[in-house]
């Protein structure tokens, strides 16, 4: 494998050493492009009690293009498939080199706090947002309890 | 008696030699010229490409037309799909357009820790640094390693920061310089019409 590039290794440095707050990445020991990540629920959001784990993997062409970002554990949102693929525009087409893992992280975090039915990647979870928010939401409550970590 | 045509080295319009027709029919654009012309030119970025592309695309489409074959329409199917790859890709600049970019002095960068967005590498430690600021407005100062961001702008022509397309931003640039000149020398030549009558 080609070396890593400084750029990856000072990101996860500093991942590190100054953490986000609610966010964690740890590199995984057998290939330094493949994280472990955690991202606490937003307060005042359905997923407010929870902590999702999530895999993120760099491309070899990171930083010229997007970081891989999947959610690991079952959830309950529109912009979120049974597969936990993420649909966020900076991981598509919106994406830029002066972006990084933990502006990226940032963003998953800001879309669990606003869910977005009108650009959904799972149409059902979209469909039940639109026709009953409220309803939709205790679900979003339900499955976050069922399958998240809890908050210490 | 030799003829009129032999006398004057022309041809005999009744009796066309043999080869005219094919001398003739080179000028039409067949299928398979438009092929070969999309085939030498295809992978180069030339706007050629691009027309050898174009040509290639009606072609089937005439042909889907006349016999309603499936193979042309997936021929033009697949190669539409292929003309999106290639329509990504001319979302990039050219590798003039990166040349002729704004170069910027380290010396002349006035934060001493200023680094680049995208290797965050301090242009200052950099031994050899080669620093362009893009065209993306007044005010603004996004500059880059010219090594890191030329990559990314030959995929996709927006400004790392602020997502401003760095084409349409220096076509406005230039328009704005042309439209300068131009009112600069309708004012000379308000001015000074009979110098240029005399140097005109």
């Amino acid at each position: 494998m080609a070396a890593l590039p400084k750029r990856i290794i000072k990101e996860t440095e500093r991942l590190v050493s100054d953490p986000v707050p609610g966010i964690t990445a740890i590199p995984s020991e057998d290939n330094l492009r493949y994280f472990e990540v955690t991202i606490d629920g937003p307060n005042h959001s359905p997923y407010a009690d929870g902590v999702f784990n999530l895999e993120l993997y760099l491309p070899d062409d990171y930083p010229m293009c997007a970081p891989k970002v999947r959610f690991l554990t079952k959830i309950y949102h529109p912009n979120i498939d049974k597969l936990g693929r993420i649909c966020l525009d900076v991981l598509k087409d919106n994406w830029s080199p002066a972006l990084q893992i933990r502006t990226i992280l940032l963003s998953i975090q800001a879309l669990l706090g606003a869910p977005n039915p009108d650009d959904p990647l799972a149409n059902d979870v979209a469909d039940d947002w639109k026709k009953d928010e409220k309803r939709a939401i205790e679900i979003a409550k339900e499955w976050t309890l069922k399958y998240a970590t809890k908050k210490d | 008696m030799s003829t009129y045509e032999e006398e004057h080295n022309i041809q005999d319009r009744a009796n066309p030699r043999a080869d005219d027709t094919t001398a003739r029919g080179r000028q039409h654009a067949t299928l398979s010229n438009i092929i070969d012309t999309f085939l030498t030119t295809s992978g180069s970025d030339t706007p050629s490409n691009a027309y050898a592309m174009e040509a290639l695309t009606s072609a089937l489409h005439h042909l889907s037309d006349a016999d309603g074959s499936r193979l042309a329409q997936t021929l033009m199917e697949s190669l539409q799909d292929s003309g999106d790859i290639d329509g990504k890709r001319s979302k990039g600049v050219s590798q003039e357009y990166l040349d002729t970019l704004e170069r910027v002095k380290v010396s002349s960068i006035s934060e001493d820790d200023a680094f680049c967005p995208i290797c965050t590498n301090k242009f200052k430690d950099d031994k050899y640094p080669l620093v362009v600021r893009l065209p993306c407005g007044h005010g603004v100062n996004h500059i880059y390693d010219l090594e890191c961001v030329g990559p990314w702008l030959q995929m996709n022509s927006t400004c790392p920061l602020c997502r401003t397309n760095v084409l349409e931003a220096e076509q406005n640039r230039r328009k704005k310089i042309e439209e300068e000149i131009r009112r600069a020398k309708e004012e000379d030549s308000e001015e000074e019409e009979e110098d240029w009558d005399v140097y005109g």
